[in-house]
């Protein structure tokens, strides 16, 4: 036994680096044959990248590149290339569903963030520039981050070092496993979170930098909106319509929306939700998915401190309404 | 501001020194060409203003005042030899300055035959029917990224009448753009709203 | 503000010259306003157009060959640069005034080749009289001047054009707040 791990130990003659290029472009190669290129067709041709979901022809890309195309065309990484049929698209995480008639295709397969700590190895996959199949290594960032993009807020979006470059949205990142940990949503880009030289380039080039600030949607997420849009044929959460913040215990309600249930049944800004369902409420993020989570309308007990007294409260949870 | 290292070279060109020139030349043709050519859409006559502009500067650099900008004062000239020969091209004939660009001279080379893609002649085309005040501070700001205060150094206006200009170029401009798109029609690609 | 006051600001708005009370207006407007949002896309549009052009430098052939023929041949002697100029400036006035008269005479066709090139190439440079820029040891492409440095090609793909997709992010918070 000591011999073989001795024998083993002296043929390893690879250093580290060789090692980790190896594993890395190891995993690239997994990966490869489930990123895809996307055209869409609207006033402009807009181009990105997509992900094979399904073997039987499911993919999945950006809600906003695609939305109001005349027609989207969705090349394969070799080389075959077929049209492009929405089936769904939830704007609120930006995720778009699409079929094509492909079978056998190679599917992603999807990890988990919940177990990823910052620092983390990231790979991602897409088409910087229309460079398909490019490859960029990173690390993660950071977890649970709140983005604007064009006025619109994104939450739990997880935050990379991979470089990505106009067309890597809708790729895939990956982490040291070959499994997908996220879908590339955006890119930092402000003028005043950049110094000089980006708001040059930008001024210069009409376009963003690439950075190495790049945000995705966690694989948990991606695979939650892509197998309801799958099932109903469009997103379907739950909804009670207010804006949350985790506080020390429980969470604080920060807004109300009008005509939402939350408001209709009574609770106000600065509610502390401590219970829900018959169970303790724990933060912002898993009161979301536990409201999320419901399928159809449905009555749930919850219990708010308000003023230091705890109210219980009824509150029927319905479907997220439609909005664009 | 001036650059120290600029007027140091700037100092050995009064002086006489024949590689200077050459290094300020090296370091700004291609930047006076590129101007000439936004305003002229001709590379033959892009290079020969470049050429005038810097024969001038040769002539007068004596008398240059080494504590102002010297890239304003070359384009400036570059500018002015552009109008002066935009009026000229005008009167002469009604041209398509593109025409003017299909040298058969040997010196120009197969560049001259590159072709632009059809957007960007049509955004040469459409500049070309501006005037030429509001042709330069477009192509300055837009094109070459000047900022509002250099424009009007270079052109020899106040900000506020640069600023002004702007919003006409960039009205006029866009009113020709859509223009362009509706009345060619047919063989070109459906952009639809 | 009405929509024409909106419009007449958008100009001014697309090419970021506009005040700030100017641009929140413009922006606040078209956030409401659809026909206003269609026009300013529309100036977004072409000026885009135009600003594709920042790539479209002039071939190296024809850069170099400003500089080619303006180098007067280098003469033994301090006051050579004068004398070069001198015969450079007579060159010129001479060339011109033949050109300028053949060209009376000339249809309109190709058109003529410039005088500038023809005179200045009176005093083409010899031999050996193309030194190098040793005094400050710089290659010819390395500037002082901020501007300059920013025009460095980007890589395209070798495919038609077209939007390549990425949203840009504006803002990034830690504050955990979400929405249901």
């Amino acid at each position: 036994m000591l011999m073989t791990v001795l024998l083993l130990l002296a043929v390893q003659d690879e250093s580290l680096l060789e090692r980790l290029e190896r594993e890395i472009s190891g995993v690239v190669r997994r990966v490869r044959p489930s990123v895809v290129s996307v055209e869409a067709k609207r006033s402009e041709m807009i181009r990105l990248s997509g992900i094979v979901y399904r073997a039987d022809g499911c993919i999945l890309t950006d809600a906003g590149a695609i939305a109001g195309a005349d027609s989207i065309r969705v090349t394969l990484f070799d080389g075959r290339s077929f049209e492009g049929r929405p089936v769904g698209s939830d704007f609120k995480t930006g995720i778009a569903v699409l079929r094509i008639d492909a079978k056998s295709l190679t599917p992603a397969e999807f990890g988990t963030t919940r177990e990823l700590r910052s620092g983390a190895f990231a790979v991602s996959v897409g088409n910087a520039h229309g460079l398909e199949g490019s490859a960029s290594v990173g690390t993660l960032a950071g977890l649970d981050r709140s983005i604007r993009v064009s006025g619109r807020r994104y939450d739990g979006m997880i935050q990379l070092t991979t470089v990505a470059h106009p067309g890597d949205c809708g790729a895939l990142v990956a982490d040291s496993r070959g499994r997908v940990i996220g879908l590339i949503h955006s890119a930092l880009g402000s003028e005043e979170a950049e110094g000089e030289l980006f708001r040059l380039w930008k001024d210069f080039f009409g376009r963003p930098l690439g950075g190495a600030i790049t945000f995705a949607v966690p694989a948990e997420t991606v695979q939650f909106v892509a197998d309801r849009i799958l099932k109903h044929g469009r997103m379907i959460r739950g909804w009670i319509g207010m804006s949350v913040r985790t506080a020390e215990s429980g969470v604080e309600i920060l807004k109300l929306e009008i005509g939402g249930p939350a408001r209709r049944a009574g609770l106000r800004r600065g509610d502390r939700i401590v219970a829900w369902d018959g169970e303790s409420v724990g933060d912002a993020a898993a009161l979301q998915k536990k409201v999320e989570a419901c399928e159809e309308p449905r009555i749930v007990k919850a219990a708010v401190v308000r003023d230091g007294v705890r109210i219980d409260v009824d509150l029927r949870v319905e479907i997220e309404p439609e909005r664009k | 501001m001036p650059d120290a290292q600029e007027v140091a070279l700037l100092r050995r060109c009064q002086g006489g020194e024949p590689a200077a020139f050459r290094e300020l030349v090296e370091r700004y043709q291609r930047r006076a060409c590129w101007i000439a050519h936004n305003l002229l859409n001709s590379y033959e006559l892009a290079q020969d203003v470049a050429q005038e502009a810097f024969l001038r500067v040769f002539r007068h650099l004596a008398n240059f005042d080494l504590k102002k900008n010297f890239y304003t004062w070359l384009y400036q000239i570059v500018v002015n030899l552009c109008i002066d020969r935009l009026r000229k091209l005008s009167r002469d004939r009604a041209v398509d300055l593109e025409e003017v660009g299909g040298a058969t001279d040997p010196g120009i080379g197969p560049s001259e035959r590159e072709e632009q893609t059809e957007l960007r002649r049509r955004v040469h085309r459409t500049l070309d029917r501006l005037p030429a005040k509001y042709k330069a501070v477009l192509a300055l700001r837009d094109i070459q990224g000047f900022s509002c205060e250099e424009i009007a150094a270079i052109v020899g206006c106040t900000n506020a009448t640069v600023r002004w200009r702007l919003h006409r170029a960039r009205k006029l401009f866009k009113g020709l753009w859509e223009g362009h798109r509706i009345e060619v029609g047919g063989d070109e690609t459906a952009e639809s709203a | 503000m009405n929509c024409d006051d909106i419009r007449d600001l958008m100009p001014l708005f697309v090419g970021g010259e506009a005040e700030d009370n100017e641009r929140i207006a413009v922006e606040a407007h078209v956030s409401v306003c659809s026909e206003c949002a269609a026009e300013l896309e529309e100036f977004r549009r072409a000026r885009a157009a135009l600003v594709d052009l920042r790539s479209e430098e002039p071939p190296l052939e024809v850069v170099e060959g400003v500089g080619r023929n303006l180098h007067p041949r280098p003469l033994l002697g301090a006051d050579w640069f004068v004398r070069a100029a001198a015969v450079l400036v007579v060159g010129i006035a001479i060339g011109f005034l033949g050109v300028t008269l053949v060209r009376k005479d000339a249809d309109s066709g190709a058109g003529g080749v410039p005088a500038v090139r023809r005179s200045a190439a009176l005093v083409s440079p010899g031999p050996g009289s193309r030194s190098r820029f040793a005094g400050s040891g710089q290659e010819w492409n390395d500037v002082f001047e901020e501007r300059e440095t920013r025009r460095f090609p980007v890589p395209r793909a070798d495919r038609p054009e077209g939007q390549h997709y990425l949203p840009r992010a504006e803002t990034v918070t830690i504050t955990g707040e979400r929405d249901f």
